[in-house]
């Protein structure tokens, strides 16, 4: 719905841009054997599409002309579904006469339609794509002959603008959708969501060399494998950005090993200090370590002399550990001993920068000194210690004789992706189903549905710009979280219009999106913060506020105005009113309190500052259009 | 409500491990349509950030709260888990981790998804700082299908734990309540509540929230949403104003069809139906401007929808004068002649009905309002010497040191005393450098030396008091042993005894002066002082004083301008 109001407001003001843009075109040097008035044609299908993109309509329209005419009944169609249109009009103070002057115009000129068709087969590469580009701007037509004068011949849902050559399927594609696929888009919403959950890596099959991430999966596997199967004891550093995949690639590793080892998670937002994390490798040692798994040797080595759980040393020892905060000294000799455990073992250290802030770095120094007197062979198993990390300057964070049993050995992933792979994993994405649970015929559309909405140029403009700046695959799935959420039965299908929106939401966040539609006393406030800001005030207390807010409303009583019989000056508005609004802009922090509360300051005397920009003050109160407000800000304004 | 809409589908299908709702204007509405829309769905459970305080308390709400398990007094109030869960979030952890698998293991078909709603996260962000970056990773600490969800006024961004530690939410905003809704909500609170047994139950009467009424209701709502919606779009505050006045508003209603079942005496029953478009337009004329008063005492609670309801009862003469005494009242006639009379006597002939009524209705609410608190004890509890120096300490807190001589020294040559003219250009008036000076007034009241504080309070009652002075004049004869000579010597005498030291003590064990040095402190004379908090440094309250006693509080004020 949203989509084609804002189609149609375009239309309508965009019109007179427009109306340069076709005289333009017959200068346009891609013209030959063409007819403008087709040129056109093409052109606003565009244009409408996304009017500030001017290469992308440029291009299209050279591709149209440089392909042989093939005439079609289809694309014929299409014409006369653009023409009632009055944004194709020349003229749009007349858009009737034109319309007619246009459609009258048509017969004689069949080249139009052809060059419609022969895009069509030129353009795509694969048949996904070839559609997606022919259709969608077909869309786009019909959805704005809605708001012309003249009614549609059809109404817009069940248009069959899809080419003939289609399955009867893709006529459904536009309407909504019919009972029996209700299920199927309930599950297609459910399997999509959950796979935005976790995008994998697609490997890019086409290229030559080897991605980053793939790099690092490898000499990761390599690293583990050792230790599972050779015994080593191996460390090292995962460093990346957020959202790189570093866990991802550790979970890969760990589900590629051959022998299962013992698997220690460790996070340093949670254990966060050496006790707690010795604690929690015991517990989780013994959770994978069961008695009967342990060596005979273990277990005559156990102190205890009871065949029970009490054999592992981990059970009990690293316990009394907690209870009695021994030194670290016997910390070490306990994590000493994890090599001799039946199991590899493998100690994830996430966070691991966090870790380096603990007292001594007793932990990373006893693990790491394990790890570096491992010794193959003697019953010994290996054991790996990986940290993972945004933080670049880890190394320097550790303190020398850590440092001095760390391998030094460091890999990265790079979360930097292009758009065409992002495009890649996300159709993947949105295209994973759930085994069984839709309908053929769904799917069937659901797929071109996707084929065509990451073709679509906005989309791959939102793309390209969240790639240019983070390559964080899970914000890229953040987007189309809401497209997906918000489908129903009656709107069925993914758009670019409400990715756009989505990408507002979840990407490039306004800072309060929220302000002007806030309540009179509030901008009231805010009006006055920014006066009392002209008047050289950066930080106010509510009496000054107050005292603003009170001239105005006692100035604008002073010149009563009167608009069709009812008043339109500043409505009045109680001190008491006042605090409350006030005391709810603090609780959002839209003003932000300077100082702590005290006993000795009463509460309307402390100081705030202002969050909100002074820009977007203005901006709200205008598209408020509160009239009193707005003549208030004006005086705040002049006051300067 | 669509996004919330999305937030509950979301939470069906298949929840990302963390969402972040920022509704600025009324979020424990949105909660509350949370946890009804996603009842029997999902386990969830609602987390309120003032309430868990520690984080033992918050791990203890989320387990028990998950759980469904309540601990009762009986069982030693023991909570879900026995083994001590809640001494450190690894602990927590495996706890959770151990809930999930018993849920799923008591409940085999399908797989239990939890959810935590989070209430006030911001609370959280000031209390446990470290325990929000895990929180909000908590899906992926513990591995099962949990969803952190949080709500709160205040944007992530002003939430967010440092060094990016916390996962990016999906964002959700909830946009302000339009009218609609909170009209929505009102009634439907209604329709529920309506059939509550409870109100039923008390008698055969139809009671306020009778279903019968429902349609009255929507238009009182209507009404009353178009007097409140400018001020206010949160739905509970403008619920909690409609119920302090739809019983009363209703009221006329009900009485009439009291009566009329009393006329019929049983004999048959009286159909009750809902007031007619006529008795629906007096009643709102007679209302309205009620509502406007409503909301300026109860959006800012001065006092409660209880006491404004019973403060606010429309007199049956108001009322009988807007046609609204419905049904025949024969015993109410001759009160209603005697009021009018009254009425007719006490106001002018020139003076408005409505315009009246609302006065009244205003003294009505000033009896009852809380601003009495403040302002009655100041005028009327307390002895004149302590008011006199409240208003010497307020002069003391407002004025600067160097104006004291200048407003108050008398020279030999009596020359009238000179205040600065009063910059009315403070707008205009750019500072030659540095930040710009704002007038104390403004800033709240700066501390001051008991000495200035014991002058300036001479200085007033030199030349305010006038009992003091007639005093002064009567016993100037040489019986009294003291012996005045110099003009103003008698009044240095009097500010000076033991009482005005007691009187300073306690006030300032009132609270109304506020000493800003400790109080362990003996000598006296370094001690500072400056105004309370509140009533005594406004100056409204003050300029009442002063007034009471005479002073020209004006005048006294050295920095008079206004902002702005």
């Amino acid at each position: 719905m949203v989509l084609k109001r804002k189609a149609s407001s375009n239309a309508i003001q965009d019109s007179p841009s427009k109306r340069t843009r076709s005289r333009r075109a017959p200068l346009s040097p891609s013209l030959d054997a063409e007819s403008p008035r087709k040129n056109r044609v093409a052109k606003r299908s565009v244009v409408v599409e996304d009017p500030s993109d001017d290469s992308s309509g440029d291009e299209l329209d050279i591709i149209n002309h440089d392909i042989p005419a093939t005439p079609s009944r289809r694309s014929k169609k299409l014409v006369e579904v653009v023409v009632p249109t009055p944004g194709s009009s020349r003229k749009p103070a007349f858009p009737k006469p034109k319309t007619v002057q246009f459609t009258d115009a048509l017969p004689p000129e069949p080249q139009p339609s052809p060059s419609k068709r022969t895009r069509i087969i030129t353009y795509g590469k694969r048949e996904t794509a070839n559609y997606s580009m022919s259709s969608s701007p077909q869309k786009k037509n019909v959805q704005l002959k809605t708001p012309s004068l003249t009614p549609p011949p059809v109404h817009p849902p069940p248009v069959p603008i899809a080419s003939p050559q289609r399955s009867p399927s893709r006529r459904v594609l536009k309407g909504s959708l019919p009972q029996h696929l209700h299920d199927s888009l309930t599950s297609q919403k459910r399997a999509v969501l959950h796979a935005l959950q976790q995008p994998l890596i697609v490997p890019s099959a086409d290229d030559s060399e080897y991605s980053t991430n793939e790099i690092a999966v490898k000499q990761l596997n390599g690293l583990l494998d050792g230790t599972v199967t050779r015994g080593e004891g191996n460390s090292c550093l995962l460093l990346g950005p957020r959202g790189s995949g570093k866990t991802q690639a550790i979970e890969l590793c760990i589900s590629n090993l051959k022998e299962t080892p013992i698997v220690v998670r460790l996070s340093g937002l949670v254990q966060t200090n050496d006790r707690l994390a010795m604690r929690e490798i015991s517990r989780q040692l013994s959770a994978q370590v069961s008695p009967a798994l342990l060596p005979e040797e273990i277990r005559g080595a156990a102190n205890d002399e009871s065949p029970k759980d009490d054999d592992n040393p981990f059970l009990d020892a690293p316990v009394e550990i907690v209870e009695l905060s021994v030194p670290t000294a016997h910390m070490h000799s306990l994590i000493a001993c994890i090599p001799t455990l039946g199991r590899p073992t493998i100690v994830i250290l996430d966070a691991v920068d966090l870790f380096t802030n603990h007292p001594r770095q007793s932990l990373l120094y006893s693990l790491l000194d394990t790890v570096q007197s491992c010794r193959a062979g003697g019953g010994n198993k290996g054991m790996a210690v990986i940290g993972v990390t945004t933080r670049m300057d880890t190394l320097i964070c550790l303190e020398k004789r850590v440092k001095s049993r760390f391998s030094g050995r460091m890999i990265r992933t790079s979360a930097s992706i292009k758009a065409s792979q992002a495009k890649k994993i996300l159709r993947a994405v949105l295209m994973s189903t759930e085994k069984n649970e839709v309908d053929q015929e769904f799917s069937a559309m659901w797929n071109e549905n996707v084929d065509e909405i990451l073709t679509d140029p906005r989309i791959t403009r939102i793309l390209e710009e969240a790639c240019s700046i983070t390559g964080d695959i899970r914000s890229l799935a953040r987007l189309f979280m809401s497209p997906v959420l918000n489908l129903k039965p009656a709107s069925p299908w993914l758009t670019a219009s409400q990715l756009e929106i989505s990408a507002e939401v979840q990407r490039i966040r306004p800072e309060f999106p929220y302000l002007h539609t806030l309540n009179y006393p509030s901008l009231c406030l805010l009006i006055a913060f920014y006066q009392a800001e002209n008047d050289g005030y950066p930080a106010l207390t509510f009496e000054m506020l107050y005292e603003y807010v009170r001239n105005a409303i006692r100035v604008s009583a002073v010149a009563p105005v009167q608009l069709h019989g009812n008043s339109i000056g500043m409505v009045r508005c109680s001190r008491q009113v006042l605090w409350a609004t006030f005391e709810r802009l603090i609780s959002a922090q839209i003003f932000v309190s300077l100082s702590g509360p005290s006993m000795n300051v009463g509460k309307n005397f402390l100081k705030y500052r202002c969050s909100v920009n002074r820009e977007d003050v203005k901006k709200s109160v205008e598209k408020n259009g509160h009239s009193s407000l707005t003549k208030f800000l004006r005086r705040a304004m002049g006051s300067h | 409500m669509n996004s919330l809409n999305q937030v509950v589908s979301l939470l069906e299908l298949s929840p990302p491990p963390f969402i972040f709702i920022n509704d600025p204007i009324a979020p424990k509405f949105t909660i509350q349509s949370l946890l009804i829309a996603l009842q029997n769905k999902i386990r969830l459970v609602q987390i309120d950030g003032i309430s868990c305080f520690t984080p033992r308390l918050l791990y203890d709400t989320i387990l028990n709260g998950l759980s469904q398990h309540t601990p009762s007094w009986d069982d030693g109030c023991k909570n879900w888990s026995e083994e001590t869960s809640n001494d450190s979030m690894d602990s927590f952890l495996r706890a959770l981790k151990a809930l999930h698998a018993s849920l799923c293991a008591a409940n085999s078909e399908q797989r239990e998804r939890l959810a935590l709603v989070i209430e006030k996260p911001e609370r959280l962000k000031e209390r446990m700082p470290d325990l929000l970056a895990p929180l909000t990773r908590l899906a992926e600490l513990t591995r099962i299908d949990l969803s952190v969800v949080l709500v709160s006024e205040v944007r992530w961004e002003d939430i967010r734990p440092p060094l990016g530690a916390a996962i990016d939410p999906y964002y959700v905003d909830i946009p302000v309540p339009t009218k609609e809704i909170i009209i929505e909500h009102l009634v439907k609170v209604v329709e529920k509540n309506s059939s509550n047994s409870d109100l039923a139950s008390t008698s055969t009467m139809p009671h306020p929230y009778d279903p019968a009424l429902q349609q009255t209701y929507k238009h009182f709502v209507h009404i009353l949403t178009d007097v409140c919606f400018l001020y206010t779009n949160d739905p509970h505050e403008i619920q909690y104003i409609s119920a302090a006045r739809w019983p009363g508003f209703i009221k006329p209603v009900l009485d009439a069809h009291r009566m009329n079942v009393e006329a019929a005496e049983g004999e048959d029953e009286v159909e009750f139906e809902r007031p007619s478009a006529e008795v629906l337009l007096r009643l709102t004329r007679h209302f309205k401007p009620s509502l406007s008063l409503a909301l300026e005492q109860l959006y800012p609670r001065l006092t409660n929808a209880v006491d404004w309801a019973r403060a606010n009862v429309s007199d049956a003469a108001s009322l009988a004068k807007d046609g609204l005494i419905l049904g025949d009242a024969v015993m109410d006639d001759e009160e209603e002649e005697e009021d009018t009379v009254n009425e007719m006597l006490l106001s002018s002939p020139t003076r408005s009905r409505s315009s009246r009524r609302i006065q009244e209705q205003k003294a009505a609410q000033d009896l009852s309002s809380s601003n009495l608190k403040d302002t009655l004890p100041l005028s009327a509890s307390l002895p004149r010497l302590s008011q006199f120096i409240l208003v010497a300490a307020y002069i003391a807190s407002v004025n600067p040191v160097k104006s004291d001589l200048r407003l108050f020294g008398r020279g030999a040559d009596e020359k009238k005393r000179r205040r600065r003219p009063a910059k009315r250009q403070m707008a205009n008036a750019k500072p030659k450098s540095g930040s710009v000076k704002i007038p104390q007034r403004f800033l709240g009241p700066s501390p001051f030396p008991l000495e200035r504080l014991i002058a300036i309070l001479g200085a007033l009652v030199e030349e305010n008091d006038s009992n003091a002075s007639e005093v002064n004049d009567s016993r100037n004869n040489p019986s009294d042993l003291l012996d005045f000579r110099i003009a103003g010597e008698r009044t240095d005498y009097e500010v000076t005894r033991v009482g005005v030291y007691a009187s300073i003590a306690q006030l300032t064990s009132l609270r109304l002066l506020v000493r800003t040095t400790s109080a362990d402190k003996l000598d006296g004379l370094s001690a500072m002082f400056k105004c309370g908090s509140g009533a005594p440094s406004s100056y409204e309250t003050i300029l009442d004083l002063a007034k009471g006693l005479g002073v020209p509080l004006p005048d006294l004020i050295w920095d008079n301008a206004a902002m702005g």
